[in-house]
């Protein structure tokens, strides 16, 4: 990795976001749809599921995938054609490929070099109890209302 | 003059990708550490006659069964905890230099991807694998 490489700006990372959960679900027969930031209440109940992927190098950090309980199910069922339980292995490890493929997509749109950053294999955390700081999109899946966030957090 | 059978298939029938020429199934085993992405690889290589014959979540199982099941091909995760897929891969072709492996990647690495092909694989796809990329992969892999 060079050590010159400058990490991308913030609104490098929202594009590359966008276009990344765009393409992943759309390679799935889905649609998404943004969706004002009042749409989805962190720190409440509301938050069903939260996946993160570590990002060491020049982007240093953590990809995190936060889902309402409704949009977990959803996703899930995109990806393996059944909802799936909330909290099960089966839907967190649904939750953590569909990030995996966000960030995946987000390194390949981002990179300039190899190992321009590395990243860690998905692992399901705890619902937060703080909104996200950061880069963050805000989908609904297709038709449904129900929210999930996409994003990044420096560290 | 005589009218043509139409029960026979017609020559420009398409055989399914995961068939030989006998009309057997070839034999697939697939490698990733997610179930999920398991079940959608499966899922693929079975909609096209393939015959997924086992399974395994990292590089150790991997090999394992690849000692008992001897399959036709393998599709392997790159990004795996523990033995990543390219140690398995090299492990793999170590036991077997004729071994037919096509990688499963996030990222489309250039240098990764060169690696897995110095290392002896045939191919890679990019996740999600579309149904088509990876039975048509799969069968190249194996046909040549």
């Amino acid at each position: 990795m060079s050590s010159s490489h400058i990490p991308p700006d913030e609104a490098s990372l929202r594009t590359a976001l966008d276009g990344a959960v765009r393409e992943t679900v759309e390679a799935f027969g889905d649609s998404v749809l943004p969706v004002p930031e009042a749409a989805f209440d962190e720190g409440d109940s509301g938050v069903g599921e939260t996946l993160t992927i570590a990002a060491a190098g020049a982007l240093n950090g953590t990809f995190i995938l936060r889902c309402s309980t409704p949009a977990a199910a959803g996703l899930t069922e995109l990806m393996l054609g059944d909802p799936g339980e909330p909290g099960s292995e089966d839907r967190q490890d649904a939750l953590g490929e569909i990030l995996n493929m966000i960030v995946g997509s987000v390194k390949r749109s981002l990179s300039g070099e190899p190992s321009y950053f590395s990243l860690s294999v998905p692992s399901p955390a705890a619902v937060p109890a703080e909104p996200l700081a950061g880069s963050r999109c805000i989908y609904q899946l297709g038709g449904k209302k129900a929210p999930f966030l996409v994003g990044f957090l420096p560290g | 003059m005589k009218m043509k059978d139409q029960s026979y298939p017609t020559i420009n029938e398409k055989r399914p990708d995961g068939l030989n020429d006998y009309g057997s199934p070839y034999r697939v085993l697939v490698v990733d550490d997610s179930g999920a992405m398991r079940k959608i690889v499966g899922r693929a290589l079975k909609s096209e006659a393939f015959d997924v014959c086992g399974e395994a979540a990292d590089g150790e199982e991997a090999l394992e069964q690849y000692k008992v099941l001897s399959p036709d091909a393998v599709t392997m995760d790159i990004n795996m905890p523990g033995m990543n897929g390219i140690e398995s891969l090299k492990k793999l072709m170590a036991y077997d230099k004729d071994a037919k492996v096509v990688m499963l990647t996030t990222e489309g690495q250039k240098e990764t991807v060169a690696t897995a092909i110095n290392e002896g694989a045939e191919g890679f796809v990019v996740k999600p694998p579309q149904k088509e990329a990876i039975c048509s992969k799969v069968r190249k892999a194996i046909r040549g």
